[in-house]
């Protein structure tokens, strides 16, 4: 009797932490894997045939077509510098200077990758639409309603995860990973 | 004792929950009925680009896509023998990443490497690969590409960047000009 509850103990515990682990790890990823970078995250082996089984199990659960490594690399942040999660009720102002690369995205996207938007045009900010002022670092403004210089309209409710991808840039390569450079800074400014 | 019978319990009930924890993330993959290539797989059948919508819920076919990009899939299957791809590739940022089962990409070409702002690429199968490097070059001055797949089924994408919304449209029939078809079997 003590044996057959003593299996079916150890069969239970199990299955439920074996369970719990993959089901949390597939959806958060490794928490030592990746590069990290501030509040900024991306997993460049996940672009590569080389991807460990986590990575594999994450692109086969959430769907995503990750980018390729020599193509770009892609950051998410779902959180402001302090640790709050990013919530479209609150203004933000991104500031720093990016690597090298020949082009980079800034987009936001509800946390399970859907668009942050109400279907207006105006979808993300890119290197080509960003306006600069000489000497200054790069500085972006995220804002429901209308700031001066480069800003993206939130048109979302609730919270939301940004991505940030840089294409064609070395910041992937395993040199610079080991020393990276510094990501924009996501400074969280007044809530409504 | 019961305690040390408790204990025993815990270890074993751990060491299993690692096994438990192994396979079931090894599984994920193959049980998965959400992945990148599913998705695609609503879109259309094989050996045929498809550009993906940009607005309404279709946007969000693939989650997380860079909306800056205008994006255009194909299926492959190598079972029945090598599929040809040829994307044009605009200077102002294009690029086409062939994709695994799983979805991670083995191969990417930025405009970068196109000649003539077209890129072609023929994948190939394992078992296609000695058949295809007996056959007699080619004398096109075009370089041709040749690249084997890790797995049978697959995908491509092919992302051209839009620098402002009134690009999109002339982009979006760029794409549709990428062809990826099966190769026709050489005399």
């Amino acid at each position: 009797m003590r044996l057959i509850l003593g299996t079916l103990a150890a069969l239970g515990l199990a299955a439920t932490l074996g369970l719990a682990a993959t089901w949390w790890t597939v959806a958060n990823g490794l928490p030592v894997a990746g590069l990290t970078i501030g509040a900024w995250r991306a997993d460049p082996d996940a672009g590569t045939i080389g991807a460990d089984p986590y990575e594999i199990a994450k692109v086969a659960r959430s769907g995503e077509a990750p980018l390729s490594y020599g193509d770009g690399l892609a950051f998410t942040a779902t959180m402001d510098d302090d640790g709050r999660p990013l919530d479209a009720a609150c203004d933000y102002e991104l500031e720093g200077e990016l690597p090298s690369g020949r082009l980079w995205t800034l987009a936001a996207f509800t946390p399970d990758g859907r668009r942050f938007s109400n279907g207006a045009k105006n979808l993300a900010l890119t290197s080509a639409t960003d306006v600069r002022i000489v000497g200054q670092p790069l500085k972006i403004a995220l804002s429901r309603r209308a700031r001066p210089g480069a800003w993206a309209q939130l048109e979302g409710e609730g919270r939301f995860t940004l991505r940030l991808s840089l294409y064609e840039t070395v910041l992937g390569t395993p040199l610079e990973r080991a020393n990276p450079s510094a990501l924009l800074s996501i400074r969280r400014g007044a809530c409504r | 004792m019961p305690l040390m019978r408790v204990a025993y319990v815990v270890v074993v009930g751990l060491v299993l929950a690692g096994l438990v924890h192994i396979g079931s993330l090894l599984g994920v993959p193959r049980y998965a009925t959400q992945g990148p290539l599913e998705r695609i797989a609503a879109l259309g059948p094989e050996g045929a680009f498809v550009t993906l919508a940009d607005e309404g819920d279709a946007a969000d076919l693939l989650p997380f896509r860079d909306p800056a990009f205008v994006t255009a899939a194909c299926r492959y299957d190598l079972s029945s023998g090598p599929v040809a791809v040829t994307a044009p590739l605009p200077s102002t940022y294009g690029a086409i990443s062939v994709h695994a089962r799983a979805g991670q990409p083995f191969y990417a070409l930025t405009d970068r490497a196109a000649t003539g702002g077209r890129v072609e690429i023929t994948i190939l199968a394992k078992d296609d690969v000695a058949a295809a490097e007996q056959e007699e070059p080619s004398e096109e001055s075009r370089p041709k590409l040749k690249i084997v797949s890790p797995t049978e089924t697959g995908f491509i994408l092919v992302r051209l960047f839009a620098p402002g919304e009134s690009a999109r449209p002339a982009l979006r029939d760029l794409a549709a000009k990428a062809t990826c078809a099966k190769v026709a079997p050489s005399s």
